[in-house]
């Protein structure tokens, strides 16, 4: 199947690049398809190519394709390829895989076969067959060279550690000796991958391979970047919603000792109707980044306020009163009749659910370096997906977007923030304008005031049961700040009349917050059903299995999977209820909440039991259940379900944006409040479903049925049933 | 012009002295270690030491400096041997973004010089550094680690 030109390609590469003896393989066969062309200049360049790379010395260098942000994928991914190559994981070397783009039919620059953007919980799901395509085929060249060198039969051979054996013989050599003989190969069709009996790395619980330079203080992140002659930009931007620059002026802001250039920034795109890309600023380049920031704050601006000026919570909640009141909803979804089923129930509950705007507060506040000349870039970032950074960059300096060469740094964290093109756009048309290297570096204050939000949402929830207490009829109407929501998930399919619709109001510019459309989706649903379960006189486990066995696969029409498996959420139910000891007798003033939620593919329930104490809330143990089909690192498994639901946790808590006169104003960690070590509980076990599934990603499945189980827990403890966010001193009373 | 020791090394200084000492380290110095996130002495992923006291370098003036003994995460392992809490970090892998731990490594080094045998609630009454990717469980149970490594129990 290889093609002539592909070998020739690779041996001219190892000739031309003096890599004294480097085994590469780039092997997908999706990838091999479009010929070795494509790939192979970046590896001459020096950079890592595709995926594996073996060393003289036996050094295994694995590429990682998908950006970590703490989601573990640098070291997850790679895992699931030194399995199936039998890479010895101790003398691993993990890289980041140069960015392979190309542009497709729109003229977009694009990811093409293989994933290289992490978003919706797909890193670990899309190249898990790819990358261990990858490992097979480069493991059997070189059993192949092995089996050439020794003059024995491949089948008689195995491998392991990066070793190739001959058991008859009791010989033994090491990938990194094969080289030679293994890039003369023709490079063979894709042989049978591993059984789950097999894997000697996947399944195992492996440390952030990262972790050594973590806790070292290496530089890692977009914040930590810098190339030579580069200088400093920080843009006051205006912070009002819609708004612009009326006049500025720089007089003393290049006053401050090493200022160079004050510039305009232009609100991109120019059409108000479309949501920010750019905003609207003044931008101060100079020096250092401490002259930058001084010189920001010198500047005296007058902003155009815009047509948003009076935007509040307040007046955003009297949309919503004023649209649902109206009742001319958009139908999303319809089963049965739900006004009929809702007039003739037994029992019918009527229940509003509000979440505020939330931030995502990065942990990491955006950078980006860019490096413009003529028409080529260089960028340097953060940032979620090389293609996403590359495209609006190509927008805003009309360079061709094959001539953006676009570099990803570590993220800390970015929870869907660093997907956009704001930073990275804003430092290409700087450097563009000012025909130098420039860093632009944003403030906290930035990060959140230049947000795109978690939607505020409200979620009217009615239901019906029957005398037996069984729910005939459930209709969800959203209203809300953004486009949709998963509003018509489970437990719509499992009760015959079900009707979801929405209405909509602009607010502040939303975007994607970690588990996108779910994230408050859960809180409503999740606790709407637990109300059910309460006014049905049911137990909150026996009432959600009541609705779910039987059922099998049922439609699932949102992103992430085709349908939904009835059974997979039965095992998550059970065995978090279970582990959690759901229904023992608790202590005076404990409470336990469950709650399952299907997100992107996996699925997850929580059991939390709380202590509510003089309106003093204790998270004093959490539960959690996951169905992820194979955990390839269950360490980093139980990472993100502990951590999702902190996140949760945290946001259900304390966070609330604040918005005054169409700004917002809870711009820094001073008045917007996150949980620390001390709200966190101090148990946390995760429990993983054994399955021989593929799998799915974890970043996002945690949160949304996290938090409902903290909410219902409140209910169990307390008898107060949260309906709105934050919780704050709600329970103060108590 | 004011001198200070960093990580045991001499130091002089006679730049705008409102600058906080975090961005002389990360650029004065280029010492990327030490983390920027709020710039406001509230989230502590710009921790380091000025003698044995755990400082948030954001709020800390340039001016406030002089003759200070600073050590920043660069400088807390002792050569190629990790400090006990940089172990237990990696031990109970701590870590997932990574950004704010540096910060925490060196919050946690401070307090467990005045707490080497700290309870739960010590570590809530002092420790106060946000991890935004909630890795608060792991994180205790890495700050007990650490204080049964260096009460030699480990």
């Amino acid at each position: 199947m290889t093609k002539v030109d592909m070998i020739s390609s690779r041996r001219r590469f190892l000739q031309m690049s003096g890599a004294a003896g480097a085994f590469m393989i780039a092997c997908p066969q999706a990838l091999m398809a479009k010929g070795l062309d494509t790939i192979l200049p970046p590896m001459l360049a020096g950079e890592l190519g595709m995926f594996i790379r073996v060393e003289a010395d036996n050094t295994v260098v694995l590429g990682a394709p998908i950006p970590d942000m703490g989601q573990g994928v640098f070291t997850a991914v790679p895992m699931i390829i030194a399995d199936e190559f039998d890479a010895d994981w101790d003398t691993v070397r993990i890289e980041k895989l140069k960015p392979y783009v190309e542009k497709d039919k729109e003229g977009r620059m694009a990811e093409p076969a293989v994933r290289q953007s992490a978003g919706g919980s797909h890193g670990v799901r899309m190249v898990w067959t790819v990358m261990r395509e990858a490992g097979a085929v480069a493991r059997l060249m070189m059993k192949q060279a092995a089996a050439q060198k020794w003059k024995v039969d491949v089948a008689s051979l195995t491998t392991a550690k990066s070793h190739v054996m001959h058991a008859a013989s009791g010989r033994r050599i090491a990938y990194g000796d094969l080289i030679d003989p293994a890039i003369s190969l023709d490079v063979p069709d894709v042989p049978p991958l591993k059984t789950p009996a097999e894997f000697t790395l996947i399944g195992h619980e492996t440390g952030n391979y990262t972790a050594p330079d973590i806790v070292q203080g290496k530089p890692l992140y977009g914040y930590d970047m810098q190339v030579e002659g580069m200088k400093h930009a920080m843009i006051a931007r205006c912070p009002y919603v819609d708004g612009g620059v009326t006049s500025y002026d720089a007089s003393d802001a290049l006053k401050i000792k090493g200022v160079r250039e004050v510039v305009e920034m232009k609100r991109l795109p120019e059409d108000m109707s479309r949501q920010k890309n750019i905003a609207a600023g003044v931008a101060v380049v100079a020096d250092t980044f401490w002259a930058a920031k001084k010189g920001r704050d010198a500047l005296k601006i007058t902003w155009d306020k815009g047509p948003k000026s009076d935007l509040s919570n307040e007046s955003i909640e009297r949309e919503f009163d004023r649209l649902l009141a109206e009742n001319k909803t958009d139908v999303q979804y319809e089963s049965g009749n739900v006004d009929q089923a809702l007039a003739t129930a037994a029992v019918r509950l009527d229940a509003s659910y509000d979440n505020p705007y939330w931030a995502h507060m990065c942990m990491e506040p955006h950078s980006c370096v860019a490096d413009v000349k003529g028409d080529k870039a260089l960028i340097i970032t953060g940032h979620q997906g090389a293609a996403w950074a590359i495209n609006p960059v190509a927008a805003v300096t009309g360079i061709d977007g094959e001539n953006i060469d676009v570099r990803l740094a570590r993220m800390g964290t970015g929870f869907g923030r660093k997907f956009t093109g704001d930073f990275v756009g804003e430092a290409a048309l700087l450097s563009q304008r000012l025909g130098y290297p420039v860093k632009v570096s944003w403030t906290r204050e930035d990060e959140v005031e230049q947000d795109f939000f978690n939607p505020k949402s409200r979620h009217r929830m009615q239901a019906g049961l029957d005398e037996n207490g069984h729910p005939v009829a459930m209709h969800y109407t959203l209203a809300t700040t953004a486009g949709g929501m998963a509003t018509h998930n489970f437990p719509a399919h499992y009760i015959d009349n079900y009707k979801a619709d929405r209405v909509r109001f602009k607010g502040l510019p939303t975007g994607a917050w970690r588990g996108p459309r779910h994230n408050v989706a859960g809180f409503a649903v999740q606790s709407f059903v637990d109300e059910m379960a309460h006014a049905a006189g049911k137990d909150p486990l026996a009432f959600r299995l009541s609705l779910l066995e039987g059922k099998g696969k049922t439609a699932f029409n949102d992103f992430g999977a085709d349908s939904l498996d009835s059974d997979r959420i039965i095992g998550v139910l059970k065995l978090a209820a279970e582990k959690a000891g759901w229904g023992r007798k608790l202590p005076q003033g404990h409470g336990m909440g469950i709650a399952n939620y299907f997100t992107f593919g996996g699925y997850a329930a929580f059991v939390v039991e709380v202590k509510v104490d003089k309106g003093a809330l204790e998270i004093v143990r959490v539960t959690g259940a996951v169905d992820c089909g194979i955990a390839v690192n269950p360490l980093g498994v139980k990472a993100q379900m502990e951590g999702g639901a902190l996140d949760g946790f945290s946001a259900a808590l304390g966070q609330e944006v604040m918005i005054e006169e169409g700004r917002v104003v809870s711009n820094n960690l001073d008045s917007y409040q996150m949980a620390r070590i001390n709200q966190a509980p101090k148990r946390v076990d995760t429990y993983i479903v054994e399955s021989a599934e593929a799998p799915t990603g974890l970043g996002e499945i945690a949160l949304p049925a996290a938090i409902p189980a903290l909410c219902n827990a409140i209910f169990a403890a307390s008898g107060k049933r949260i309906r709105r966010f934050p919780i704050a001193d709600q329970l103060k009373d108590i | 012009m004011i001198k200070f020791r960093v990580n045991g090394k001499g130091h002089s200084f006679d730049g705008d002295m409102d600058m906080p000492l975090l961005w002389y380290l990360r650029e004065d110095a280029d010492m990327k270690g030490t983390k920027f996130g709020c710039g406001i002495g509230e989230c502590g992923a710009c921790t380091v030491h000025m003698g044995d006291v755990a400082v948030r370098s954001c709020s800390v003036p340039m001016s406030a400096l002089d003759g200070g003994e600073i050590t920043t995460i660069e400088g807390l392992a002792q050569k190629s041997r990790l400090h006990a809490v940089q172990q237990a970090w990696i031990d109970e892998d701590v870590a997932q973004c990574g950004y704010c731990q540096a910060g925490q490594v060196m919050a946690t080094a401070a307090f467990l010089k005045e707490y080497p045998t700290p309870t739960d609630a010590d570590i809530d009454e002092n420790l106060s550094n946000l991890c935004r990717c909630g890795t608060y469980y792991r994180m205790r149970k890495a700050i007990h680690r650490a204080a049964r490594t260096l009460r030699g129990e480990a």
